[in-house]
């Protein structure tokens, strides 16, 4: 789960549609991290891309079950990495 | 048994299905969306178990219980406070586990919970299997009950459950464990906690220690009666961070995280790891890139084609049955009682039943307006045009969430203002709230229609389209200019926004809503419309000069039309600067559908005259004959304009021209146009009745609308709107007449 040190961590942004990342940090602090946790959007967990927006806003499939769309500034904040057992 | 009601209070996240579950309950009747942050209000309603009233209290819908919004601090207020019987967490069985994080919370608030694994249908149909007594277990035996609201199922074991839980006093809360760190950090604040009797007769001390660790920002205000246990808090959590390098809300909500992960890996089972759903394949091609946009706009296309053409044939049938039998069988029933020819006669031939029946007219439209977007908004798609217009919403500083009030304002701009409130920050809710009145409400339609009927024809779903597209321009011109100016420096504001699966737009629901918004809408023809019907006819009754008696004026020496007289020549540059038009427009300020009854009462009065020598009235026999066939007749036409949408919307490519439908072989015969609609082609040019439908789209909202900005965004920002839609209506009905003049179209 906890990713190795070597694989590279980048912004949400950069993900394709179809990938799986893991969420590393939230370069935020306070109420907007506390929206994206209520939202199931807690550090170690797994995202996949189901859309991206020519603005760089996302559709994510977090925890199974749950669709989130979310905009280009706030992925920018979010650091993930590729999941190294789903590559 | 006990002298007061007891109360149970719903929570759960937004959109699933807590408002359905409530009408089960209650058997009260109440608006059911399916797009995030519908129920904002506090809904109260009645159940009666075992010859006992239960008062059962909607929370508003939310994600979470901490302090970030204010449906979360009423909800958790609630809960605190009022110590409810029970509360039921109604939760989304197909979304579990981001769904129970609210539960968790709920549980600290040391309250009985019982979970309704609502929506169990979706979930089984998904594949997924819940356990619910290992749920139940690993919950302190907290009920857990699979329901599915729409249809009923379980609705009497959570009855039941209820009525147990309401009396299970001695059940142990469940608690949710943290890491050592933390623990050792919410004994010591606990313990602090305990020493105050006055606050643990008010909280559970635990939560109330959590809270302080968390950092809460509204816990904290309310403490501030004891500073050291917010500094203790503090050091709590600046201890936390040191050890451990995450500050300690992180570490809280992990926490919490893990725990459901426990409890759902051990009561869930999939089938395999469905990666893709059926909703997500669907996303791939509606919420596109490149043709999300296109497909939103045909969307909406097909949406105004329905609104417009599609009602059209029931619209004329309603417009048949108030102006034929309904008037004939009232002249004939006055006559009967000796009253022809009185006041009397004509207050309620010529100011109600054609004030108030030229809007009841319009219910047909709304119906299929509503319907419509009844079922856009069932189906998932209204959440993901959020996604699609975001980028739009950019450009005027917004995002995508804010679209959706801007939708909501297609049908009414008075719970679009309210449905501002789903934004978390204050000056995108301003801003929002200013643009929403520019959205085409349903009340404005019925000017398009009539305008589009009277002088284009088939034409008419293009001029309506327009409308609401110069109706979306404006907004985004408006929203653009005030991000340039008075919101300049402002950074974006984050957007993020659940989306709800895809699925087929439950028929119930859909139909329930539209009956309840079309409700209003009559509700309004029965009070407003009525009213102002009466007080125009009277003020046209009353002449204003001149030797005239009462009921005997020309309109345009009335009161009222000396008084429209007087505003007239504001609209000359537009092209409407008559009597009849301004009249018109002042009486759009109480309610915009009073615009059409108002035309009516104006335009029709002095045609009355005209029809001395018209064929005997029909007999009773003859009236019921014409109501049956008619009825039958408009329901084919309305087959066939649906039908019909396809070729008019491949037609919309150049060079395709697929003929289209003609059921009666009636399309060629030229349309029977109503009585208002000549009227309306002598006093307008065609040019200046599509800069009077600019005028009524772009200018002040209703008296609703600004009493509701009023209510949420202050006095003084309910004027600037005033005054700001009244000056841009003015500019932009001008500038059509001007320019359409200028390009030659004024003929």
């Amino acid at each position: 789960m906890i990713p190795t040190t070597s694989s590279q961590t980048f912004p949400l942004t950069f993900a394709a549609r179809g990938d799986t990342v893991s969420l590393i940090e939230i370069r935020d602090s306070g109420r907007l991290r506390q929206r994206l946790n209520d939202l199931g959007l807690n550090i170690g967990i797994s995202v996949r891309i189901v859309q991206t927006n020519t603005n760089g806003a996302l559709i994510l499939a977090v925890k199974n079950d749950s669709r989130l769309a979310i905009g280009h500034g706030m992925a920018q904040k979010i650091m993930v990495t590729y999941t190294p057992s789903e590559a | 048994m006990a002298a007061q009601s007891m109360k149970i209070a719903l929570a759960g996240n937004p959109n699933v299905g807590k408002s359905t579950l409530f009408n089960a309950l209650t058997g009260s009747r109440q608006h059911v969306g399916n797009w995030p942050g519908k129920t904002v209000e506090k809904k109260e309603g009645h159940l009666r178990l075992d010859g006992e009233d239960i008062i059962v209290v909607d929370l508003p819908g939310t994600y979470s219980l901490t302090a970030y919004s204010i449906e979360e601090i009423i909800s958790r207020d609630f809960i605190i406070h009022e110590r409810p019987g029970a509360v039921v967490a109604v939760v989304d069985a197909a979304n579990l586990e981001r769904n129970l994080y609210l539960v968790t919370q709920i549980l600290e608030l040391e309250t009985p919970v019982i979970i309704a694994l609502n929506m169990s249908d979706i979930a089984r149909n998904r594949g997924l299997t819940i356990d619910s007594q290992k749920l139940s277990q690993s919950l302190n035996g907290a009920p857990v009950i699979e329901t599915v609201g729409s249809s009923g199922i379980g609705i009497n074991t959570l009855k039941a459950a209820i009525t147990q839980t309401a009396v299970a006093l001695d059940r142990q809360p469940t608690r949710i464990p943290y890491a050592d760190i933390l623990e050792k950090e919410i004994t010591r604040l606990q313990a602090a906690v305990q020493t105050i009797t006055g606050l643990t007769h008010q909280y559970p001390p635990r939560w109330l220690a959590i809270k302080l660790l968390e950092g809460d920002e509204e816990i904290r205000q309310r403490l501030s009666a004891y500073p050291y246990l917010i500094e203790a808090g503090n050091e709590g959590a600046a201890r936390v961070e040191e050890f451990t390098g995450e500050d300690a809300e992180t570490l809280i909500t992990d926490s919490r995280y893990t725990f459901i992960s426990t409890l759902v890996s051990s009561a869930l089972t999939r089938p395999r790891e469905i990666v893709e759903t059926t909703s997500d394949k669907l996303d791939h091609i509606l919420t596109h890139r490149l043709y999300g946009l296109p497909i939103f706009l045909l969307l909406m296309w097909i949406v105004f084609q329905i609104t417009a053409n599609v009602s059209a044939p029931f619209l004329d049938w309603v417009d048949g049955l108030i102006n034929g039998p309904l008037t004939n069988w009232t002249i004939a029933l006055l006559a009967a009682l000796g009253l022809t020819g009185t006041w009397f006669e004509a207050l309620l031939v010529n100011g109600i039943i054609a004030g108030v029946g030229s809007v009841l007219v319009f219910v047909p439209v709304l119906m299929s307006l509503y319907l419509v977007i009844g079922v856009l908004e069932d189906s998932g798609y209204m959440a993901r045009a959020a996604f699609v217009m975001d980028r739009v919403m950019r450009i005027i500083g917004l995002h995508g969430k804010s679209f959706l009030p801007m939708l909501v304002g297609f049908g009414c701009n008075v719970p679009a203002v309210y449905a501002t409130r789903t934004l978390e920050n204050e000056s995108d809710r301003k801003l929002t709230g200013f643009l929403v009145t520019f959205m085409s409400c349903g009340a404005r339609l019925p000017v398009y229609v009539l305008i589009g009927a009277a002088f284009f024809g088939a034409q008419s779903g293009n001029l309506i389209f327009a409308m609401y597209l110069l109706g979306i321009a404006v907004a985004l011109l408006t929203g653009w200019l005030l991000k340039k100016t008075v919101y300049r420096n402002k950074p974006p504001q984050p957007f993020v926004m659940e989306l709800p699966p895809y699925r087929m737009p439950r028929l119930q629901t859909v139909w329930r809503q539209t009956w309840e918004r079309t409700g209003g809408f009559i509700r309004k023809a029965g009070t407003v419309i009525l009213a102002s019907s009466i007080t125009i006819w009277l003020l046209m009754a009353l002449p204003a000069h001149g030797d005239y008696n009462f009921n005997q004026v020309p309109p345009e020496d009335s009161l009222f039309g000396v008084v429209s007289q007087t505003v007239s020549p504001i609209f000359a540059p537009a092209g409407f600067g008559t009597w009849q038009a301004s009249g018109s427009l002042i009486t759009g300020f109480i309610a915009k559908e009073v615009i059409v009854g108002s035309m009516n009462q104006i335009f029709i009065g002095e045609e009355t005259a005209a029809d001395e020598n018209a064929p005997p009235p029909p007999t009773f026999t003859e009236d019921l004959t014409f109501i049956g066939t008619s009825f039958t007749q408009a329901t084919i036409l309305t087959v066939q304009e649906i039908v019909n949408i396809v070729p008019r919307t491949v037609n919309i490519i150049p060079g395709l021209n697929m003929p289209e439908a003609d059921f009666l072989g009636t399309a060629a015969e030229s349309e029977s146009t109503t009585a208002l609609e000549s009227a309306l082609t002598q006093v307008f040019s065609p040019l200046a009745a599509v800069a009077f439908a600019v005028f009524v789209l772009l200018y002040t909202p209703c008296m609703v609308a600004i009493a509701a900005v009023r209510h949420e965004f202050g006095g003084r920002y309910a004027l600037y709107q005033i005054i700001y839609t009244f000056a841009v209506a003015w500019v932009g009905a001008v500038i059509v007449y001007q320019g359409g003049t200028l390009l030659g179209l004024g003929g």
